[in-house]
């Protein structure tokens, strides 16, 4: 995949067209993202909204500084932290997240239905938003170190020891769930 | 790792949701949104411009009016004066004075800070002159003598006051209706021991649509809400003599030392204390330190806005009935607090908590994700 790099001049020439083209492009990745700050969907699509209403305010800032991809991702991380530090969202937790806790299996249950791979997608949502962040956004949506410490308004060695520490904390964690990954 | 990471993108976002999660439905309303926005603001741009030119052709037009009324002045040879008489006695004085609603001249946020110093400066065993001269000499002195609480008498201060009448509208009666509209800002009670010495405190004020009591004493510490009463929840916290005991100790040197073998539910009761009492760095103190747990630091902690800290009301109405939850541990240093907030609520709610290398329970951060 090409680490996404499509410059403003490309873009089309109406801001509203502007818009469908980012929705179009970036939609699907952007709420999927908001979702691994949340963990609730309904959330993820009130801010993915506030994301593409805010990148539209901001058409102007899509400058050659700064890729599209990088900036929209920028505006929806903050987004999302700004959201899970808020209080409505700690309010909402409480009838939403935990009502699927206690639905859901018991643990014993779970590890023998779920395959390694779910496990450690689970694990990756449990870590803190500073190490889920950066995994997600290196493995899964493919950013370079670079583009990470841009997206997070980092800078380079932060995000390397961060991810560093991300990846350990990740194997700890599946050493404690069930002996570990052999692969 | 890395090689396993990289195979499972796909598992991954399959994980989050096998389906489209971004629907052309989803697009649309961002589009109608930004639609709806970009139509207001040219609205809103629209009346400054028909303003300036209703202002402009006004100008004009008074311009018009001076011009000819002097000339008419000059014409009948009076003197400008008369005109201004004129104007004068045609003005009815009466029309003028109407009766005007008086608002609450304090802030909500200024009656949060007195009930906060009230809350942190007027301690249990301080002598009556102390809290007069902490406070002033305008206060109600209210006979107790048959109270149960053991005070032989309450004085009564009412605070910011939006018309000096009610300052010493004080009985044994909680104004609330007055508190309710912000005419009485705060209501303060202090009960007093044969030695004159401060048993209790009350401080009641309003907050958003509701009127709150704060009171403290011998039996702990209590905060609740009073007005409008609801038929089915009771929004109550309260602190047990004990708790209180071992909270105070905390707050003075925020030294994890007088929570050892304290058990995990008293402990989110203190944290739940220290966000009513706006005692962040006691609050944060009480987070895990449990290495891998840690989820942002005391500075970034420190840089949140009090917008974002949430309201006493919502305190109240998050942790209701935490006290009565039950304790279910999960795995080898976690557990969590299983409570009913609300009779209403459709699932019971979570609090999570993480025992310290140290033994000690803390609250995990962010405890209700």
């Amino acid at each position: 995949m090409v680490k996404g790099n499509t410059a403003v001049k490309e873009y089309p020439k109406s801001e509203i067209d502007q818009l469908n083209y980012l929705m179009d492009e970036y939609g699907e990745e952007i709420k999927r993202l908001a979702f691994t700050y949340t963990k609730n969907w309904q959330q993820a699509e009130d801010i993915t909204q506030e994301i593409f209403i805010s990148a539209y305010n901001h058409l102007n800032d899509f400058r050659e500084q700064s890729t599209i991809k990088t900036r929209i991702y920028r505006i929806a991380i903050n987004k999302c932290k700004d959201y899970v530090r808020s209080w409505h969202y700690t309010k909402t937790l409480l009838t939403n997240t935990f009502y699927q806790k206690s639905n859901s299996l018991s643990p014993e249950e779970e590890y023998l239905e779920s395959e390694q791979k779910e496990q450690i997608s689970k694990l990756i949502l449990e870590l803190p938003i500073k190490y889920r962040e950066v995994i997600i956004l290196y493995y899964f949506k493919e950013f370079s170190l670079e583009e990470i410490a841009a997206a997070l308004d980092s800078n380079l060695n932060t995000v390397k020891s961060r991810l560093r520490r991300a990846k350990k904390n990740l194997e700890t964690k599946m050493d404690r769930e069930g002996g570990g990954y052999n692969g | 790792m890395d090689k396993m990471l990289k195979e499972m993108k796909d598992d991954f976002e399959n994980y989050l949701n096998e389906d489209k999660v971004f629907t052309e439905q989803e697009k649309r309303r961002i589009i109608n949104q930004v639609r709806f926005s970009s139509a207001e603001n040219k609205r809103q741009m629209f009346f400054p411009k028909v303003i300036s030119s209703v202002t402009l052709v006004s100008l004009c037009a008074l311009i018009v009016f001076l011009v000819l009324n002097f000339t008419d002045a000059g014409e009948k040879n009076q003197p400008a004066d008369l005109h201004k008489e004129k104007t004068i006695v045609k003005k009815d004085p009466v029309e003028k004075e109407e009766p005007v609603k008086t608002l609450p001249k304090y802030s909500d946020k200024e009656i949060l800070d007195k009930v906060y110093f009230l809350q942190n400066n007027i301690v249990m065993g301080m002598a009556e002159k102390e809290v007069i001269n902490l406070l002033g000499n305008d206060y109600m002195e209210i006979d107790n003598s048959d109270s149960e609480s053991g005070s032989v008498k309450q004085i009564g201060y009412n605070f910011l006051v939006s018309d000096s009448a009610d300052l010493l509208n004080i009985s044994h009666e909680i104004a609330v209706e007055s508190i309710y509209n912000r005419e009485i800002g705060v209501q303060f009670y202090v009960g007093l021991s044969n030695q004159y010495e401060v048993l209790w405190t009350t401080i009641n004020f309003a907050e958003g649509d509701s009127v709150l009591m704060m009171s403290k004493g011998r039996n702990g510490r209590t905060t609740e809400k009073i007005y409008p009463e609801t038929n089915d929840d009771v929004i109550r916290f309260a602190l047990t003599p004990e708790e209180e005991v071992i909270y105070q100790k905390f707050l003075q040197d925020i030294d994890e030392k007088h929570l050892k073998d304290v058990n995990p539910i008293s402990i989110a009761k203190l944290y739940v204390q220290a966000q009513l009492d706006k005692r962040y760095d006691a609050k944060y103190a009480l987070y895990t330190d449990r290495e891998g747990y840690i989820q942002w630091t005391k500075e970034e902690d420190e840089s949140f806005p009090e917008s974002d800290r949430g309201t006493i009301i919502q305190t109240l109405t998050t942790f209701n009935n935490i006290d009565a939850g039950s304790f279910i541990p999960d795995g080898n240093y976690g557990g969590y607090i299983e409570y009913e907030a609300s009779k209403d609520a459709d699932a019971k709610s979570g609090f999570k908590m993480i025992k310290d290398e140290d033994g000690i329970w803390n609250v995990a951060f962010m405890p209700i994700q």
